[in-house]
Protein backbone atom coordinates (compact mmCIF):
# COMPACT_ATOMS: atom_id res chain seq x y z
CA UNK A 1 0.00 0.00 0.00
CA UNK A 2 3.14 2.26 0.92
CA UNK A 3 4.95 1.36 -1.74
CA UNK A 4 1.84 1.89 -4.34
CA UNK A 5 1.33 5.26 -3.16
CA UNK A 6 4.95 6.36 -3.00
CA UNK A 7 5.12 5.20 -6.44
CA UNK A 8 2.23 6.90 -7.97
CA UNK A 9 3.54 10.11 -5.91
CA UNK A 10 6.99 9.44 -8.19
CA UNK A 11 5.37 9.00 -11.10
CA UNK A 12 3.25 11.94 -10.59
CA UNK A 13 5.82 14.02 -9.43
CA UNK A 14 8.01 13.25 -12.49
CA UNK A 15 5.05 14.10 -14.91
CA UNK A 16 5.19 17.39 -12.80
CA UNK A 17 8.53 18.17 -13.29
CA UNK A 18 8.78 16.65 -17.02
CA UNK A 19 5.33 18.97 -17.69
CA UNK A 20 6.60 21.91 -16.02
CA UNK A 21 10.09 21.72 -17.54
CA UNK A 22 8.59 21.55 -20.93
CA UNK A 23 6.09 24.57 -19.98
CA UNK A 24 8.91 26.89 -19.03
CA UNK A 25 10.91 25.54 -22.07
CA UNK A 26 7.97 26.34 -24.18
CA UNK A 27 7.73 29.82 -22.53
CA UNK A 28 11.44 30.89 -22.94
CA UNK A 29 11.14 29.65 -26.55
CA UNK A 30 8.24 31.84 -27.48
CA UNK A 31 10.49 34.73 -25.53
CA UNK A 32 13.87 34.03 -27.59
CA UNK A 33 11.95 33.33 -30.38
CA UNK A 34 10.20 36.78 -30.42
CA UNK A 35 13.43 38.29 -29.44
CA UNK A 36 14.61 37.12 -32.23
CA UNK A 37 12.18 37.70 -34.84
CA UNK A 38 12.36 41.60 -33.89
CA UNK A 39 16.46 41.42 -33.94
CA UNK A 40 16.18 39.59 -37.46
CA UNK A 41 13.38 42.34 -38.89
CA UNK A 42 15.85 45.21 -37.26
CA UNK A 43 19.11 43.48 -38.67
CA UNK A 44 17.39 43.46 -42.22
CA UNK A 45 16.75 47.02 -42.11
CA UNK A 46 13.36 47.57 -40.38
CA UNK A 47 13.77 49.82 -37.83
CA UNK A 48 10.43 50.60 -37.03
CA UNK A 49 9.49 46.81 -35.13
CA UNK A 50 9.39 46.34 -31.65
CA UNK A 51 8.47 43.54 -29.19
CA UNK A 52 4.95 42.63 -28.76
CA UNK A 53 3.94 43.63 -25.12
CA UNK A 54 1.19 41.79 -23.89
CA UNK A 55 -0.06 44.02 -21.17
CA UNK A 56 -0.09 41.28 -18.41
CA UNK A 57 2.67 43.03 -15.88
CA UNK A 58 5.38 40.42 -16.12
CA UNK A 59 9.01 39.52 -16.91
CA UNK A 60 8.09 38.84 -19.89
CA UNK A 61 6.63 42.70 -20.30
CA UNK A 62 9.63 43.90 -18.63
CA UNK A 63 12.08 41.97 -20.42
CA UNK A 64 9.90 43.03 -23.87
CA UNK A 65 9.57 46.99 -22.70
CA UNK A 66 13.51 47.26 -22.21
CA UNK A 67 14.51 46.23 -25.67
CA UNK A 68 11.86 48.45 -27.06
CA UNK A 69 13.18 51.49 -25.05
CA UNK A 70 16.72 50.53 -25.93
CA UNK A 71 15.72 49.84 -29.92
CA UNK A 72 13.45 53.90 -29.25
CA UNK A 73 16.86 55.14 -28.03
CA UNK A 74 19.05 53.34 -30.86
CA UNK A 75 16.71 54.99 -33.37
CA UNK A 76 16.76 58.14 -31.83
CA UNK A 77 20.78 58.15 -32.34
CA UNK A 78 20.38 57.09 -35.56
CA UNK A 79 18.04 59.60 -36.65
CA UNK A 80 20.60 62.36 -35.29
CA UNK A 81 23.78 60.81 -37.03
CA UNK A 82 21.76 60.81 -40.19
CA UNK A 83 20.70 64.38 -39.65
CA UNK A 84 23.81 65.17 -38.71
CA UNK A 85 25.70 63.73 -42.06
CA UNK A 86 22.85 65.37 -44.14
CA UNK A 87 23.75 68.83 -42.58
CA UNK A 88 27.42 68.01 -43.46
CA UNK A 89 26.90 67.06 -46.95
CA UNK A 90 24.71 70.12 -47.43
CA UNK A 91 26.63 72.95 -45.45
CA UNK A 92 29.85 71.20 -46.56
CA UNK A 93 28.77 71.30 -50.43
CA UNK A 94 27.59 74.33 -50.53
CA UNK A 95 30.25 76.47 -50.09
CA UNK A 96 32.72 73.83 -52.37
CA UNK A 97 30.13 73.32 -55.24
CA UNK A 98 30.24 77.91 -55.05
CA UNK A 99 34.16 76.90 -55.14
CA UNK A 100 33.99 74.77 -58.05
CA UNK A 101 31.52 76.61 -60.17
CA UNK A 102 33.65 79.92 -59.27
CA UNK A 103 36.95 78.11 -60.81
CA UNK A 104 35.54 76.79 -63.84
CA UNK A 105 33.45 79.87 -64.66
CA UNK A 106 36.68 81.53 -64.44
CA UNK A 107 38.39 79.09 -66.92
CA UNK A 108 35.87 79.27 -69.25
CA UNK A 109 35.19 82.88 -69.59
CA UNK A 110 37.44 85.24 -68.21
CA UNK A 111 39.54 86.98 -70.37
CA UNK A 112 42.23 89.17 -68.13
CA UNK A 113 44.49 87.70 -65.59
CA UNK A 114 42.76 90.01 -63.13
CA UNK A 115 39.37 88.46 -64.17
CA UNK A 116 41.31 84.96 -62.96
CA UNK A 117 42.89 85.82 -60.07
CA UNK A 118 39.82 87.44 -58.22
CA UNK A 119 37.78 84.14 -58.86
CA UNK A 120 40.46 82.20 -57.68
CA UNK A 121 40.71 84.30 -54.54
CA UNK A 122 36.87 83.90 -54.29
CA UNK A 123 37.18 80.12 -54.53
CA UNK A 124 40.41 79.97 -51.79
CA UNK A 125 37.94 82.15 -49.56
CA UNK A 126 35.35 79.23 -49.97
CA UNK A 127 37.19 76.74 -49.32
CA UNK A 128 38.08 78.82 -46.54
CA UNK A 129 34.86 78.80 -45.29
CA UNK A 130 34.44 74.75 -45.63
CA UNK A 131 37.82 74.32 -43.02
CA UNK A 132 35.94 76.45 -40.58
CA UNK A 133 32.61 73.89 -40.85
CA UNK A 134 34.55 71.28 -40.36
CA UNK A 135 36.93 72.64 -37.57
CA UNK A 136 34.11 73.70 -35.65
CA UNK A 137 32.14 69.98 -35.87
CA UNK A 138 35.06 68.39 -35.20
CA UNK A 139 35.62 70.73 -31.72
CA UNK A 140 32.37 70.32 -31.02
CA UNK A 141 32.82 66.28 -30.94
CA UNK A 142 35.54 66.43 -28.93
CA UNK A 143 33.83 68.59 -26.19
CA UNK A 144 31.09 66.13 -26.33
CA UNK A 145 33.45 63.23 -25.30
CA UNK A 146 34.72 65.19 -22.46
CA UNK A 147 38.15 64.95 -23.61
CA UNK A 148 38.97 69.13 -22.61
CA UNK A 149 38.02 68.43 -19.15
CA UNK A 150 41.29 67.55 -18.26
CA UNK A 151 42.41 70.86 -19.27
CA UNK A 152 40.53 72.78 -16.35
CA UNK A 153 42.18 75.03 -14.11
CA UNK A 154 41.00 77.26 -11.42
CA UNK A 155 40.49 81.02 -12.47
CA UNK A 156 38.80 84.38 -12.20
CA UNK A 157 35.96 84.32 -14.37
CA UNK A 158 36.08 88.47 -14.38
CA UNK A 159 38.90 89.46 -16.63
CA UNK A 160 38.22 86.16 -18.67
CA UNK A 161 34.87 87.88 -19.40
CA UNK A 162 36.46 91.68 -19.80
CA UNK A 163 38.54 90.35 -22.25
CA UNK A 164 36.05 89.08 -24.72
CA UNK A 165 33.71 91.66 -24.22
CA UNK A 166 36.54 93.92 -24.48
CA UNK A 167 37.42 92.61 -28.20
CA UNK A 168 33.48 92.87 -29.25
CA UNK A 169 32.96 96.26 -27.67
CA UNK A 170 34.40 97.22 -30.72
CA UNK A 171 32.89 95.71 -33.30
CA UNK A 172 29.42 96.61 -31.66
CA UNK A 173 30.12 100.28 -31.20
CA UNK A 174 30.79 99.91 -35.10
CA UNK A 175 27.28 98.72 -35.40
CA UNK A 176 25.86 101.58 -33.50
CA UNK A 177 25.37 99.47 -30.31
CA UNK A 178 25.45 99.81 -26.98
CA UNK A 179 27.34 97.16 -24.96
CA UNK A 180 26.68 96.92 -20.91
CA UNK A 181 28.79 94.59 -18.80
CA UNK A 182 27.07 93.68 -15.09
CA UNK A 183 30.00 92.16 -13.82
CA UNK A 184 31.24 91.74 -10.11
CA UNK A 185 34.88 92.03 -8.89
CA UNK A 186 35.87 88.60 -9.16
CA UNK A 187 33.66 85.20 -10.02
CA UNK A 188 36.32 82.51 -8.77
CA UNK A 189 35.46 79.57 -11.30
CA UNK A 190 37.00 75.96 -12.41
CA UNK A 191 37.10 75.29 -15.92
CA UNK A 192 38.17 75.72 -19.23
CA UNK A 193 39.48 79.65 -19.69
CA UNK A 194 39.69 79.61 -23.52
CA UNK A 195 36.02 77.64 -24.31
CA UNK A 196 34.43 79.19 -21.78
CA UNK A 197 35.70 82.68 -23.52
CA UNK A 198 34.50 81.17 -26.59
CA UNK A 199 31.23 80.09 -25.46
CA UNK A 200 30.80 83.75 -24.36
CA UNK A 201 32.14 85.33 -27.66
CA UNK A 202 29.69 83.46 -29.80
CA UNK A 203 27.01 84.25 -27.57
CA UNK A 204 28.02 88.30 -27.96
CA UNK A 205 28.90 87.66 -31.82
CA UNK A 206 25.30 86.72 -32.00
CA UNK A 207 23.79 89.13 -29.92
CA UNK A 208 25.65 91.83 -32.11
CA UNK A 209 25.21 90.37 -35.49
CA UNK A 210 20.98 90.04 -34.92
CA UNK A 211 20.69 93.95 -33.28
CA UNK A 212 19.16 97.11 -34.86
CA UNK A 213 21.36 99.68 -34.89
CA UNK A 214 21.19 101.86 -31.20
CA UNK A 215 20.20 98.52 -29.62
CA UNK A 216 22.00 97.78 -26.58
CA UNK A 217 24.02 94.35 -25.91
CA UNK A 218 24.32 93.15 -22.32
CA UNK A 219 26.50 91.01 -20.78
CA UNK A 220 26.32 89.85 -17.15
CA UNK A 221 27.18 87.59 -14.39
CA UNK A 222 26.82 87.03 -10.41
CA UNK A 223 26.28 83.86 -8.38
CA UNK A 224 23.33 82.94 -7.53
CA UNK A 225 22.44 80.96 -4.33
CA UNK A 226 19.76 78.70 -4.73
CA UNK A 227 19.31 76.64 -1.94
CA UNK A 228 20.60 76.55 1.95
CA UNK A 229 21.17 72.93 3.55
CA UNK A 230 20.82 72.63 7.21
CA UNK A 231 24.88 72.37 7.69
CA UNK A 232 25.63 75.59 6.45
CA UNK A 233 26.08 74.68 3.09
CA UNK A 234 24.08 76.57 0.29
CA UNK A 235 23.51 75.71 -3.56
CA UNK A 236 25.10 78.13 -5.57
CA UNK A 237 25.85 78.78 -9.27
CA UNK A 238 26.68 80.63 -11.95
CA UNK A 239 24.38 82.91 -13.75
CA UNK A 240 25.28 84.13 -16.73
CA UNK A 241 23.20 85.38 -19.35
CA UNK A 242 23.42 87.85 -22.78
CA UNK A 243 20.89 90.15 -23.81
CA UNK A 244 19.84 92.08 -27.33
CA UNK A 245 17.30 93.56 -28.68
CA UNK A 246 17.28 92.52 -32.00
CA UNK A 247 15.07 90.35 -33.88
CA UNK A 248 14.85 87.46 -30.95
CA UNK A 249 13.49 83.74 -32.30
CA UNK A 250 10.34 82.01 -31.88
CA UNK A 251 9.40 79.49 -29.01
CA UNK A 252 10.21 76.66 -32.02
CA UNK A 253 13.36 78.26 -32.79
CA UNK A 254 14.87 78.33 -29.47
CA UNK A 255 14.15 74.55 -28.55
CA UNK A 256 15.92 73.84 -32.09
CA UNK A 257 18.72 76.57 -32.07
CA UNK A 258 21.31 74.46 -30.82
CA UNK A 259 20.94 72.05 -33.28
CA UNK A 260 24.10 71.64 -35.58
CA UNK A 261 23.31 73.68 -38.56
CA UNK A 262 20.18 74.96 -37.42
CA UNK A 263 19.22 78.43 -38.30
CA UNK A 264 15.95 80.20 -38.25
CA UNK A 265 14.21 81.42 -40.93
CA UNK A 266 15.02 85.28 -40.28
CA UNK A 267 18.36 84.18 -39.97
CA UNK A 268 19.51 82.87 -43.29
CA UNK A 269 20.86 85.76 -45.11
CA UNK A 270 23.09 86.65 -42.18
CA UNK A 271 26.42 85.14 -42.54
CA UNK A 272 27.10 81.86 -40.12
CA UNK A 273 26.96 78.02 -40.11
CA UNK A 274 24.39 77.24 -37.86
CA UNK A 275 27.29 76.04 -35.35
CA UNK A 276 27.47 78.67 -33.09
CA UNK A 277 24.69 77.84 -30.64
CA UNK A 278 25.93 74.42 -30.58
CA UNK A 279 29.57 74.99 -29.62
CA UNK A 280 28.01 77.03 -26.57
CA UNK A 281 25.87 73.99 -25.43
CA UNK A 282 28.64 71.75 -25.94
CA UNK A 283 30.61 74.17 -23.91
CA UNK A 284 28.56 74.81 -21.13
CA UNK A 285 27.28 71.02 -20.69
CA UNK A 286 31.23 70.29 -20.79
CA UNK A 287 31.13 72.32 -17.37
CA UNK A 288 27.84 70.55 -16.32
CA UNK A 289 25.98 73.73 -16.86
CA UNK A 290 22.82 74.52 -19.15
CA UNK A 291 22.32 76.71 -21.70
CA UNK A 292 18.38 78.74 -21.76
CA UNK A 293 17.36 80.84 -24.32
CA UNK A 294 13.90 83.06 -23.84
CA UNK A 295 12.71 86.15 -25.45
CA UNK A 296 13.94 89.92 -23.76
CA UNK A 297 11.08 91.59 -25.63
CA UNK A 298 12.14 92.68 -27.64
CA UNK A 299 15.45 90.19 -28.57
CA UNK A 300 16.93 87.47 -27.46
CA UNK A 301 18.16 86.23 -23.71
CA UNK A 302 20.64 83.45 -23.70
CA UNK A 303 21.45 82.29 -20.43
CA UNK A 304 24.34 79.98 -18.93
CA UNK A 305 23.93 78.50 -15.75
CA UNK A 306 26.68 76.53 -13.96
CA UNK A 307 26.46 75.17 -10.58
CA UNK A 308 28.95 75.90 -8.66
CA UNK A 309 30.96 73.98 -5.82
CA UNK A 310 29.79 75.37 -2.48
CA UNK A 311 32.20 78.14 -0.43
CA UNK A 312 34.02 75.96 1.72
CA UNK A 313 35.25 73.26 -0.68
CA UNK A 314 36.03 75.86 -2.82
CA UNK A 315 38.42 77.78 -0.73
CA UNK A 316 40.38 74.52 0.40
CA UNK A 317 40.41 73.28 -3.49
CA UNK A 318 42.16 76.56 -3.91
CA UNK A 319 44.24 76.36 -1.33
CA UNK A 320 46.15 73.26 -2.25
CA UNK A 321 45.70 74.35 -6.01
CA UNK A 322 49.11 76.05 -7.73
CA UNK A 323 48.30 79.73 -8.55
CA UNK A 324 47.27 80.08 -12.50
CA UNK A 325 49.44 82.45 -14.26
CA UNK A 326 47.96 85.26 -15.98
CA UNK B 1 67.52 83.00 -45.10
CA UNK B 2 68.63 79.25 -45.79
CA UNK B 3 65.59 77.28 -45.04
CA UNK B 4 64.66 73.46 -44.96
CA UNK B 5 61.69 72.16 -45.22
CA UNK B 6 60.82 68.74 -44.56
CA UNK B 7 57.25 68.01 -45.98
CA UNK B 8 56.10 64.30 -48.15
CA UNK B 9 53.22 66.44 -50.01
CA UNK B 10 54.66 67.25 -53.00
CA UNK B 11 52.00 69.33 -53.90
CA UNK B 12 52.37 71.70 -50.61
CA UNK B 13 55.99 71.04 -50.40
CA UNK B 14 56.60 72.53 -54.29
CA UNK B 15 53.88 75.32 -53.29
CA UNK B 16 56.07 76.74 -50.12
CA UNK B 17 59.29 76.22 -51.96
CA UNK B 18 58.32 77.84 -54.75
CA UNK B 19 56.66 80.95 -52.54
CA UNK B 20 59.51 81.37 -50.20
CA UNK B 21 62.20 80.97 -53.50
CA UNK B 22 60.26 83.62 -54.84
CA UNK B 23 60.84 86.26 -51.86
CA UNK B 24 64.38 85.76 -51.97
CA UNK B 25 65.24 82.92 -49.50
CA UNK B 26 67.14 79.52 -49.69
CA UNK B 27 65.25 76.48 -49.66
CA UNK B 28 66.61 72.67 -49.15
CA UNK B 29 63.62 70.31 -49.45
CA UNK B 30 63.49 66.89 -48.18
CA UNK B 31 60.79 64.60 -48.52
CA UNK B 32 61.06 62.42 -45.66
CA UNK B 33 61.93 62.14 -41.77
CA UNK B 34 65.52 60.15 -42.31
CA UNK B 35 66.35 62.76 -44.68
CA UNK B 36 65.03 66.13 -43.24
CA UNK B 37 66.85 64.83 -39.95
CA UNK B 38 70.10 64.21 -41.45
CA UNK B 39 70.13 67.21 -43.08
CA UNK B 40 68.99 68.97 -40.20
CA UNK B 41 71.54 67.75 -37.92
CA UNK B 42 74.44 68.28 -40.37
CA UNK B 43 73.79 71.79 -42.26
CA UNK B 44 72.95 74.62 -40.70
CA UNK B 45 70.02 76.53 -41.35
CA UNK B 46 67.89 79.95 -40.26
CA UNK B 47 64.81 78.32 -40.00
CA UNK B 48 63.31 74.81 -40.14
CA UNK B 49 59.58 74.10 -41.84
CA UNK B 50 58.60 70.37 -40.07
CA UNK B 51 55.53 68.71 -41.44
CA UNK B 52 54.22 66.46 -38.12
CA UNK B 53 53.43 63.79 -40.05
CA UNK B 54 55.71 62.20 -42.21
CA UNK B 55 56.32 58.80 -43.88
CA UNK B 56 59.52 56.04 -43.14
CA UNK B 57 58.79 55.68 -38.95
CA UNK B 58 60.48 59.06 -38.56
CA UNK B 59 57.87 61.85 -38.15
CA UNK B 60 58.04 65.86 -37.38
CA UNK B 61 57.71 65.40 -33.57
CA UNK B 62 60.99 62.64 -33.47
CA UNK B 63 62.86 65.13 -35.65
CA UNK B 64 62.01 68.35 -33.39
CA UNK B 65 62.83 66.10 -30.30
CA UNK B 66 66.43 64.62 -31.27
CA UNK B 67 67.82 68.08 -32.58
CA UNK B 68 66.81 69.67 -29.25
CA UNK B 69 68.05 66.76 -27.53
CA UNK B 70 71.67 67.59 -29.29
CA UNK B 71 70.91 71.65 -28.12
CA UNK B 72 70.20 72.81 -32.16
CA UNK B 73 68.16 75.65 -31.50
CA UNK B 74 67.33 76.52 -34.87
CA UNK B 75 63.64 78.08 -34.81
CA UNK B 76 60.89 75.31 -36.33
CA UNK B 77 57.95 75.76 -37.51
CA UNK B 78 55.76 72.67 -37.20
CA UNK B 79 53.32 71.75 -39.86
CA UNK B 80 50.41 69.55 -39.37
CA UNK B 81 46.78 68.55 -40.29
CA UNK B 82 46.12 68.20 -36.67
CA UNK B 83 44.32 71.15 -35.85
CA UNK B 84 43.81 70.08 -31.94
CA UNK B 85 44.72 72.63 -29.37
CA UNK B 86 46.01 69.41 -27.78
CA UNK B 87 47.88 68.48 -30.91
CA UNK B 88 49.14 72.18 -30.42
CA UNK B 89 50.68 72.33 -27.16
CA UNK B 90 52.18 68.60 -27.66
CA UNK B 91 54.35 70.08 -30.81
CA UNK B 92 55.08 73.35 -28.66
CA UNK B 93 56.33 71.02 -25.97
CA UNK B 94 58.30 69.22 -28.00
CA UNK B 95 60.19 72.23 -28.80
CA UNK B 96 58.36 73.76 -31.79
CA UNK B 97 58.64 77.72 -31.32
CA UNK B 98 55.07 77.92 -33.61
CA UNK B 99 52.46 75.84 -35.20
CA UNK B 100 50.40 76.50 -38.46
CA UNK B 101 47.80 73.74 -39.19
CA UNK B 102 46.64 72.99 -42.73
CA UNK B 103 45.05 74.07 -45.01
CA UNK B 104 46.95 77.50 -44.65
CA UNK B 105 47.81 80.41 -47.16
CA UNK B 106 50.98 81.22 -47.59
CA UNK B 107 51.20 84.64 -46.56
CA UNK B 108 49.82 83.21 -43.06
CA UNK B 109 53.37 81.09 -43.22
CA UNK B 110 55.33 83.53 -44.60
CA UNK B 111 54.55 86.55 -42.25
CA UNK B 112 55.33 83.37 -39.20
CA UNK B 113 58.57 82.34 -40.54
CA UNK B 114 59.23 86.28 -40.66
CA UNK B 115 57.93 87.02 -37.17
CA UNK B 116 59.98 83.56 -35.94
CA UNK B 117 63.31 84.86 -37.70
CA UNK B 118 63.01 88.53 -35.95
CA UNK B 119 62.14 86.93 -32.94
CA UNK B 120 65.53 85.39 -32.46
CA UNK B 121 67.86 87.90 -33.03
CA UNK B 122 65.71 90.77 -31.16
CA UNK B 123 65.58 87.93 -28.01
CA UNK B 124 69.38 89.50 -27.31
CA UNK B 125 68.55 93.31 -26.24
CA UNK B 126 65.77 93.84 -24.36
CA UNK B 127 64.14 97.04 -25.85
CA UNK B 128 62.20 99.88 -23.91
CA UNK B 129 61.73 102.01 -26.44
CA UNK B 130 60.36 101.51 -30.39
CA UNK B 131 60.44 104.04 -33.30
CA UNK B 132 59.25 103.43 -36.40
CA UNK B 133 59.34 106.85 -38.46
CA UNK B 134 58.00 109.36 -36.81
CA UNK B 135 56.08 107.36 -34.05
CA UNK B 136 57.88 106.17 -30.97
CA UNK B 137 56.40 104.31 -27.67
CA UNK B 138 58.23 103.82 -24.48
CA UNK B 139 57.68 100.37 -23.41
CA UNK B 140 58.37 101.38 -19.60
CA UNK B 141 55.91 104.48 -18.79
CA UNK B 142 53.46 103.28 -21.89
CA UNK B 143 53.96 106.73 -23.65
CA UNK B 144 53.07 107.36 -27.19
CA UNK B 145 53.81 109.84 -29.23
CA UNK B 146 53.70 110.74 -33.02
CA UNK B 147 55.97 114.06 -34.45
CA UNK B 148 56.50 114.41 -31.04
CA UNK B 149 52.52 115.21 -30.21
CA UNK B 150 51.25 112.99 -27.14
CA UNK B 151 48.46 110.06 -28.22
CA UNK B 152 46.45 108.67 -25.88
CA UNK B 153 45.94 104.97 -26.05
CA UNK B 154 43.28 102.26 -24.51
CA UNK B 155 45.72 99.66 -22.45
CA UNK B 156 44.57 97.10 -25.12
CA UNK B 157 45.36 99.79 -28.42
CA UNK B 158 48.36 100.42 -26.69
CA UNK B 159 49.25 96.14 -26.75
CA UNK B 160 48.36 96.41 -30.37
CA UNK B 161 50.59 98.99 -31.51
CA UNK B 162 53.74 97.18 -29.52
CA UNK B 163 52.99 94.24 -31.13
CA UNK B 164 52.49 96.08 -34.67
CA UNK B 165 56.22 97.93 -33.67
CA UNK B 166 58.06 95.16 -32.89
CA UNK B 167 57.31 93.52 -36.19
CA UNK B 168 57.60 96.58 -38.29
CA UNK B 169 58.60 96.08 -41.79
CA UNK B 170 56.37 92.26 -41.42
CA UNK B 171 53.04 91.31 -42.74
CA UNK B 172 51.05 90.48 -39.07
CA UNK B 173 48.25 88.36 -40.06
CA UNK B 174 44.79 88.58 -38.30
CA UNK B 175 45.47 85.06 -36.55
CA UNK B 176 48.93 86.32 -35.39
CA UNK B 177 47.43 89.74 -33.77
CA UNK B 178 44.54 87.48 -32.03
CA UNK B 179 47.24 85.71 -30.60
CA UNK B 180 49.59 87.93 -29.54
CA UNK B 181 47.70 90.52 -28.39
CA UNK B 182 44.29 88.82 -27.11
CA UNK B 183 45.61 85.66 -26.31
CA UNK B 184 42.90 84.27 -28.24
CA UNK B 185 43.24 81.01 -30.09
CA UNK B 186 39.98 80.17 -31.87
CA UNK B 187 38.74 81.99 -35.15
CA UNK B 188 36.19 84.42 -34.76
CA UNK B 189 34.08 84.37 -37.84
CA UNK B 190 33.90 88.03 -37.89
CA UNK B 191 35.90 91.08 -38.48
CA UNK B 192 37.01 92.11 -34.85
CA UNK B 193 40.40 92.59 -35.86
CA UNK B 194 39.68 94.56 -38.65
CA UNK B 195 37.72 97.07 -35.99
CA UNK B 196 40.34 97.32 -33.45
CA UNK B 197 42.98 97.77 -36.07
CA UNK B 198 40.57 100.94 -37.83
CA UNK B 199 40.49 102.22 -34.55
CA UNK B 200 44.04 102.73 -33.97
CA UNK B 201 44.50 103.98 -37.20
CA UNK B 202 41.99 106.75 -36.06
CA UNK B 203 44.56 107.81 -33.57
CA UNK B 204 47.78 107.27 -35.19
CA UNK B 205 47.35 108.07 -38.87
CA UNK B 206 44.28 109.86 -39.55
CA UNK B 207 45.34 113.19 -37.71
CA UNK B 208 49.27 113.02 -39.40
CA UNK B 209 47.86 112.57 -42.82
CA UNK B 210 50.86 109.89 -43.68
CA UNK B 211 49.57 106.37 -42.61
CA UNK B 212 51.87 104.21 -40.54
CA UNK B 213 49.65 100.59 -40.90
CA UNK B 214 49.19 99.56 -43.88
CA UNK B 215 46.55 96.57 -44.89
CA UNK B 216 47.98 94.38 -46.90
CA UNK B 217 45.62 92.44 -49.11
CA UNK B 218 44.50 88.86 -48.13
CA UNK B 219 47.31 88.57 -45.47
CA UNK B 220 47.16 91.12 -42.71
CA UNK B 221 48.76 94.34 -41.96
CA UNK B 222 51.96 95.63 -41.49
CA UNK B 223 53.24 99.14 -39.90
CA UNK B 224 55.91 101.06 -42.29
CA UNK B 225 57.29 104.52 -42.85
Amino acid sequence: MLTDTLLWACLMLILLAVGGGWLIRRLFRHVIQSISRTTQAITHGDMSRRMPVQGTDDELDEIAITINEMLDRISRLMEGVRQVSNAIAHDLRTPIARARAQLEDAALHATSEAELRAAMEQAASNLDNVTAIFEALLRIAQIESGARRSAFVQFDLVPALQDVADLYQAVAEEHGLKCVRHLPDHLPFFGDRAMFQQAVANLLDNAIKFSPPNGTVTLSAEILTTGRHSDGSSDRQLNLSVTDEGIGMNEADMARASERFFRAEQARHTPGSGLGLSLVEAIVHLHDGQLHLASNTPGLLARITVPLPDEATTSSERAGDPPHPF
Amino acid sequence: MRILLVEDDQTVRIFIAKGLSESGHLVEQAENGKDGLSLATNENFDIIILDRMLPGGVDGIHILETLRRQGNVTPVLLLSALADVDEKVAGLKAGADDYVTKPFSFSELQARLEALVRRNRNEAQPQTRLVVGDLEIDLLSRGVKRAGQKIDLQPREFRLLEFLMRHAGQVVTRTMLLEGVWDYHFDPQTNVIDVHVSRLRQKIDKPFGRPLVHTIRNAGYMLQE
